[in-house]
Order: C-alpha cells, then structure tokens, then sequence
C-alpha cells in the first residue's frame, strides 16, 4: 500500500506538469491532506461496513464522500486559479 | 529523437502507473476497512487474549479522587428486597409454596396482606405488584409464544443453555457458601500467609492471575458499606449482619458478552456466556487467594451476591455509571458484565475515573428509547435519589416484564439497552479514535458530533419492535450472525 | 393585440387559481372518517362498550374485567396540518394508553415519533399534569409534532372536562423570529449597497447564518407541504410559530411591493447551500435555449403536487423537496439519490434546484404574475 501511495504521488508531479498546473507547496499541502481525507472516509465508510453496520456504513460514505467530491472541486478551482 | 520518445514513454509509464495506484490505494483502503471492520481481534475480550495490550484504555489521564456519582443525602445499606429476584422469589413462594401446602398470598389480598418486609416496600412502590403480576402474564404467554418461535431460535436458546450448564444445581462453580462467612471464607486458607513485598505487589500480581484466568478488566477498590445487602446472606438465610470485617477490599472483574450475539439481543443474545466465565474466573481467584493464605468469597451472577457489583465497580476504576444503569466502561461500553472477589488481602485500591460519560448519556437518550418497557428514565440529568445518591432510575419491575415477553425459551433477559448503548463497541480504530478524543474533549463538541452521527446513520427500531408480535415484531438492533441462525444449519 | 395576447397573465392567473381552488373543495368535502370510527378500530365492539359523554370524552366499559376508563380526544396543530389524539385514562387520573387518530404529518418525521417510543412516555403520568406542563420529552428532530401531541392531550382533557386553560405565554418573539427578520432585512439592504466589499461581506454573513441557523438549527425553510396545509385551511399557531408568518406574508408583500425574491435570494437556507457550491465550484449561468420548457416542466409538476395534496386532503404529497434530506437525513432512498444530484449539478451550474426543481420557486412565480396581472389591468 505504501508502495501505491509513493507512486501515485510522484505521478502527481508529472500530471500537474502536464496539465500545466502552476503548484506550490501550499497546494501541494492541501491536495495531499483533501486525499488522506478521502482515503480516511473510504477507510470508515468500509470498516462500518465490515463490522455488520451496513446501513450505518452507506450513511458515512454518502455524506462524507460527498464532503469529499465537493471539497474536491473546490480544491481543483483552487488549484487551477492562484 | 530514440532519447526523447523513450523519455517521453517512461513519463506517461508513471503516469498511467501513478494513477493506477492512486485508484488501487483507495481500494486497499476500502479493503483494509472492510478487514478492520471484520477482524475478530476486534472482539474485545474474545478476539485478543485477556493480556492483549492494546484492548486497555490509559485511564492514567482520567483518574480522580472521587467517584462521579454525587452524594446528596444520608446513604444506608441495600435492603435485600430492593433486589427484584429476592422479593420476587419471595412472592412466587407465598402463591406457589413447595409441597402441599395451601397458598399463602393471592394478589386480590393486595400488599397489606403480605409479610414483612415485602409488605412495606410494595406499599411504598404502589404499582410493582401489579407488574408482577403482569410479568407472571406474560411468562404464562411466552411459553406459548415459544412454541410459535422455537424453530427460528432453536440454534441460539441451545447456545444459551450449553453457557448456563455450569451454572445451576449441584455442581455449580463456585460453590455456594455454607455457613457464616466467618468460617466459609476462611475454608481452606493456607495456614501460613504469604506476605506480599508491597500493597502494590499485591495489586499488581492479584491482576495480573485475573487476566490468566480469563478477566478482560480487573479493578480493585476498598469496600464501602453501602454497597453490601442487607437482611439476606448466603450460607445463613434471612438474617441481618453486619459487614464481616475481612471483606476489606474488592477485585472487580469484567468480561464483555460475545460481540455478535450480544447485538442480536433479545432473541439471540444471552447473559450465561458471560455469566460462566464469570463465575470460573471468580472462583478460581477465590481459590488461588485462598491457596497465598488469604480468606476470600465470590460474588457472582446470576443471583450469588451479597454487594452491588457496579458501584463497586465505579469505586475501582472501571467506568462510571450509564443512564440505563449498568456500568459502562471505555473498552467495553454497557457490554460489561461484572463479578467480585471480597476478600482480607492487603491491595492498593485503584482510583476511579472520569471519562465524561455523565455527560454523553445527558445528551444521548438511545437505551431510554429503545427500551422495550420503557423502564430507563428520559431526564436530562441524573435526578432520582436512590439511598442518598443522585442517578437515572430504572423501573426493575417493568424491566422484568419485559424479560418474560420476548420471544425466548424462558425470562433469561432482554440486554437491548447493553446492545445499542454507542460506547458498546469492538476494538477497531473508528471507535478508538472515539474512546481517546470524546474524553479530551472539553467543549463537547466532538462528543455531540459522534452522538449525532450515531443517531443518524444508524437504524433505531424503537422499543416496542423488540417485542414479539402482535406489539412488535421481534426485532433485533443487528441482524444475527449465521453462526447463530438456525435456518442456516439445519433442516427445519 | 388579441384579447389571449392582451391578456395572456390574466387568464394563466384565473385557469391557475380556479384549479387550486376547485382542489381545495374537493379535498375539504371528502367524507372524513368519524371519530365513533375512529374509536371503534382501536376499541373493538366485542370487546369493550363505548358511551359518548361530549364531543371530546367517551366512557370505555371493558367487558372481560369489567373495568371502566375514560377516553379523551384532543386535537392540536402539528407540522401540515390538524394532529388528533386519543388517550385512554383510569381511575386514578393516570394516562393508560395514548395513540394518534389522525394526522396529516409527514411519515418519517411521524415514524420516528413512534419509534421513539414518544407515545408510551404517556403512560402512568397523571393526565392534569398536561394542563400546567408538559411531562413528557419531544422527540429530537420532530418537535413540532411531537408538542402538537402534547399539546393535544391538554385540549382534549381540558375540553372533555370542560376545564378552561391559560395558555402559557409563549414569547413571540424567539430567536428564529429575530434570525428571520434579520435574513430579509439584509436581504432588502444589501442591493442598496453601494460598497462591493461590504455589500459582499453582508451576502456572505447572511449565507451563513440562513444555512447554519434556518437550516441545520431550526430546519425551517419554508415547506411545500406546509403550504398546502395552509390552502385546507390548517393555519399553525402563531403564537408558537410566528416566524412562519413573517417569512410566509413577508416574502408575499415584499414581491408586491419591490418586486423582488427576497425569500429565495437571502432568507432560504437551501439557496445558501447552493451559493456556497456555486462558489466551490466556479458554477456557470446556466441558460439554455431550452429553458423555457424547463420552467414549464417545474410548475407543471408544482401545480400537479400540489393539486393532488390539495384534492385528496393531504398536504403530506406535497413533499417532495430535499431540505429534511440535507438538514436532517431524514428522507427516503429517491429525495437522497436527488439530494446528490442537485449538490453535484449546484457545483457546475448556479442554483440548479431553485431554478429547474424547487416548488417554492413556482409559488413566488405565481406571486409575481399575480402582481403582474393587477398592475398589467391598468397598463392601456
């Protein structure tokens, strides 16, 4: 897993290049703690799901991942603007 | 030219790798979940073995000086007839004596007509006779309901008496006590007594046997008076006493109900699972004291007490207490269930705790409106005082009705409100996160926030749908486990 | 021009107002169930005879036990309309068993009253406490409902017992009222504005406050149920619900006058959740040459609701917004599917449900055409 992590970050750099994406480190910062967020969601919403909760598991994902698809776009305007 | 278009390959090589992985890792993480959220090392108390380091909640942060319930007035000893099996024993042998004797009560006499001290307390609590007399109807109804259900629930009710096998009759361990405690607990004490180095050896050693024997918590506290019965002691009868001098202090144990069952309560779940181990946990500690040359006495479930387990468990350190009345302890939740060990062992008494769940409970209400009798109290704040002490009240004998029309073989309990009480939780990292943050939180908010996600994102039958039909529909907070479900295993 | 040209708002206005009209004639002269009925399903004649004392009082003779209790019937305003209830009182004055009659509430927010337990909070408690206070606990997330049954079981005692009762002073003004009049005020101020960055500071704040307050707080924008409880006549308590009034009347008069939405615009808690993801995502005006027929798709479908709630005497029909959805949770499998939607569409383009789905966007269309047509009258 960590392995999986390492390389979608590096491929990061190289989409935000191609992209032409003007980053900093600032927004570097908030991109990758928006995915430690989603990835935290999926984690809970699953775990719920795991432990017999399934109805409790779909709530947490559907309003949380929510959260995180609209914080998502805010975040790629945020990136594609400054 | 070939440098450039390999360079050029080996970028899109990562980035399409890249993202691959960016996709997969948030699959893993649904996978490593969904895992977490199955691990039966999660199962606090069952999954892990009792010395599982990372089961235990560090109370160090939370320890006070005194216990979180309040004293408002003069406290006195637990009457044995506030105790809802001793006076309801009592009555069930005044209309069903042994032998041929001809009935001694019937309830169209009314409470005047009983003895003492069954006469004062029911004309005190108007309304609990009647309820007894309900809860007799309703176990005259579910014998027969049990006809109705027995196939679906065959599996979990064989279950359930295979845990309370060791329990009744004869060979029931530990034995009951013969005699006064004066002799009893001191039958075969080693004659030399093994000084510990310290109180705190002893402590330490009294809890590490525990957990070898099988506790999941094991706290100790001094006794206090007021949490001894009064009027009925076990190898004696019915006598007043006063407290023996050698119940000096108290190890509290605990062990939780298996997990699964426990939220497919009230037809699937037990109190004997807990109950057993209990009782072999208590009274093999009974005779490892014994054994070091100390007097000790168990006091178990189901009725083999002569204290109050829980408030002695809140002296201890263990949890504090919970609107619906039972312990609630931060590994645990309400899924605690409780035994003790009295004994004349010098031990270090631990500190109780404060872990803000007077405060939760004020704001939660779940066991309140999921009750099936509707038995535990809606106030805001602990309000009722009870014997000098300020708390939520339970109506026992509503509870016991209860008891006596789910759609069980016999009145073996109903444990919904240990069921949905939020703290009753396995070990995963989700409800950790809730057990360390809640406490440290001094606004509040957290805690409002996880109340109002419980509420929300969990499905809450209401009370009434526990019961069997035509008032409910015999529902259970979680479904229940294949390994319980009858329809799953056999032919029927 | 000719006389439909000339006239087109007009005859819209008429065809429009006769068909609600006519809807709330129906819905008002269907045969409602009687309360000898009504009693009689839970009291079944085998088992018990009932003897009428007063309009709000029967006698319950139990024949197997031959034991005699008192039933009351008191009714109250809920959240969309009348809530009836019955409750069966013994000998000692204590409540044995309360249940609903009748009610017009929406189902989950009336679900959850039941399956909190709400009605056997009743049980044992002496029914004359109910004339002073209220011995029972509202259900979290249903208070109107849950007060309007309590408050019907004062009715019902007090008027089977012929019992006059001081209401209790309920302040009037509450802090919704002041949050209400606050959000249209600023809403009316805020084009005066000459100022870009205090104009938008003041847009913000309000925003913010409707959503927070108007929205997750109280949850109170105004429903479409609500209003249609309004058409069959079911007016809630002013005394207890003012703020109702104010954003009901003050957006109607404040159309008339200023021509303006100030309710959709400033004061609604759902457009302000929009706004915020509209800002999240840069949306766009979404203006297609379609989009005429869209808006007749959106007050087609308000006025077909709205007739069927009106015609069936149910106001309940007409809710099909996703606001408890949002604020709340509570709502079925579809309001969430297109809560999602419209959260996910609100981040590309501005306002998607107030502009192509939202009910209360049609009432205030008919607001304006009403206006439209009077003063279209002496336009020559």
């Amino acid at each position: 897993m960590g392995f999986l992590y390492t390389i979608f970050a590096i491929s990061a750099v190289y989409w935000a290049k191609d992209l032409k994406l003007k980053m900093n480190w600032w927004k570097w910062s908030i991109s990758a703690v928006w995915f430690i967020f989603l990835s935290v969601t999926i984690a809970g919403g699953f775990t719920l799901i795991g432990e017999n909760e399934l109805r409790a598991g779909l709530y947490f994902l559907g309003v949380f991942g929510t959260v995180m698809i609209v914080s998502g776009v805010g975040l790629i305007q945020l990136i594609r603007s400054k | 030219m070939a440098k450039k278009d390999n360079a050029f390959d080996r970028r899109s090589f990562i980035k399409t790798l890249g993202l691959t992985g960016g996709i997969l890792s948030l699959g893993g993480m649904a996978g490593a979940g969904l895992a977490a959220g199955k691990n039966k090392d999660s199962f606090t108390g069952y999954g892990r073995t009792a010395y599982g380091e990372d089961q235990f909640f560090n109370r160090k942060p939370f320890l006070v000086d005194k216990p979180t319930y309040e004293k408002v007035s003069k406290t006195r000893r637990i009457a044995y007839v506030e105790n809802l099996f001793k006076r309801n024993g009592e009555l069930y042998r005044l209309l069903y004596p042994r032998s041929n004797d001809a009935q001694k009560w019937s309830f169209e006499q009314g409470a005047e007509a009983l003895p003492e001290p069954l006469k004062n307390y029911y004309q005190d609590n108007p309304g609990a006779l009647d309820e007894f007399k309900k809860s007799m109807q309703k176990g005259r109804e579910q014998r027969q309901n049990w006809k109705k259900y027995e196939k679906k629930y065959l599996l979990a009710d064989a279950w359930s008496n295979a845990h309370a096998s060791p329990i009744h009759g004869q060979g029931a361990f530990p034995h009951q006590p013969e005699g006064k405690p004066e002799d009893f607990d001191f039958k075969g004490v080693r004659k030399e007594r093994l000084d510990f180095k310290s109180r705190k050896h002893a402590s330490e050693l009294i809890k590490k046997i525990s957990h070898s024997f099988g506790a999941s918590l094991v706290g100790i506290a001094k006794l206090k008076e007021e949490w001894v019965y009064q009027g009925y002691m076990r190898g004696v009868g019915k006598t007043d006493f006063e407290v023996p001098k050698h119940w000096k202090n108290v190890i509290v144990i605990a062990v939780p109900h298996e997990w699964d069952s426990l939220y497919a309560n009230p037809t699937y779940g037990t109190s004997y699972d807990a109950y057993s181990r209990l009782r072999f946990i208590a009274g093999k500690l009974e005779v490892f004291i014994k054994e070091i040359g100390y007097a000790a006495r168990s006091h178990v479930p189901p009725t083999s007490y002569e204290i109050a387990m829980p408030p002695v468990a809140i002296d201890a350190g263990l949890g504090e207490q919970g609107r619906h009345g039972v312990l609630i302890t931060p590994e645990l939740g309400a899924n605690t269930r409780l035994a003790g060990i009295t004994t004349n062992m010098p031990l270090e008494a631990d500190k109780p705790i404060d872990v803000g769940i007077k405060e939760f409970c004020s704001k939660c209400k779940i066991c309140a409106e999921e009750c099936p009798s509707g038995a535990i109290s809606f106030d805001n704040s602990p309000e009722t005082i009870v014997r000098g002490y300020k708390r939520w009240e339970i109506d026992q004998d509503k509870c016991f009705t209860v008891w006596n029309s789910v759609a069980t073989s016999h009145a073996r309990g109903c444990r919904v409100c240990l069921a949905v009480c939020p703290y009753s939780r396995k070990n995963n990292w989700i409800h950790n996160i809730a057990r360390e943050a809640d406490p440290r939180d001094p606004t509040g908010v957290f805690s409002s926030a996880l109340l109002g996600m419980q509420k929300k994102f969990f499905k809450y039958h209401g009370g009434q749908e526990y019961l069997p039909p035509p008032d409910g529909n015999n529902e259970t907070f979680n479904e229940a486990p294949e390994w319980l479900r009858t329809e799953e295993w056999f032919d029927i | 021009m000719r006389f439909v040209e000339r006239f087109k708002n007009q005859l819209t206005w008429i065809v429009v107002t006769s068909l609600i009209v006519l809807a709330v004639f129906i819905g008002k002269n269907r045969s409602e169930q009687s309360k000898q009925e009504i009693i009689q399903q839970y009291y079944l004649e085998s088992k018990y005879q009932i003897r009428q004392v007063n309009q709000n009082k029967w006698i319950i003779y139990d024949i197997s036990d031959h034991n005699e209790n008192l039933l009351y019937l008191g009714k109250a305003y809920g959240y969309n309309g009348e809530v009836e209830v019955l409750f069966e009182v013994d000998k000692d004055s204590l409540i044995q068993k309360t249940f609903p009659a009748s009610h017009q509430e929406t189902p989950s927010y009336f679900d959850k009253i039941i399956e909190k337990h709400f009605f056997e909070q009743f049980q044992g408690k002496k029914v004359a406490e109910f004339l002073k206070n209220k011995p029972v606990n509202a259900v979290s997330g249903a208070t109107i409902t849950s007060n309007a049954i309590i408050q019907a079981t004062k009715n019902g005692y007090a008027q089977g017992e012929n019992i006059s009762v001081t209401e209790t002073k309920y302040p009037l003004f509450g802090m919704l009222e002041i949050i209400v009049l606050y959000l249209f005020v600023a809403g009316i101020v805020m084009s005066k504005i000459k100022n870009q960055k205090l104009r938008k500071t003041l847009r913000w704040l309000t925003i913010f406050i409707s959503l927070i307050f108007l929205g997750f707080i109280y949850n109170q924008p105004i429903s479409y149920s609500r209003l249609s409880g309004l058409l069959l006549g079911n007016f809630p308590d002013w005394h207890k619900e003012f703020y109702f009034y104010i954003l009901f009347t003050g957006s109607i008069v404040i159309i008339f006058i200023n021509r303006k939405n100030v309710y959709c615009h400033s004061v609604c808690p759902f457009g302000a959740a929009q706004e915020i993801l509209a800002k999240t995502g840069r949306a766009k005006v979404f203006r297609p040459a379609y989009y005429k027929k869209l808006k007749f798709v959106q007050r087609f479908i308000a006025l077909t609701v709205v007739l069927a709630a009106l015609s069936l005497n149910n106001p309940v029909i007409a809710n099909y917004e996703v606001f408890s959805a949002f604020f709340q949770l509570t709502a079925n499998a579809i309001l969430f599917a297109v809560l999602f939607i419209v959260i996910i569409l609100s981040l590309f383009i501005k306002r998607p449900w107030c502009h192509f789905m939202c009910p209360i966007d049609s009432v205030f269309d008919y607001v304006k055409l009403t206006r439209k047509s009077i003063t279209g009258l002496w336009k020559k």
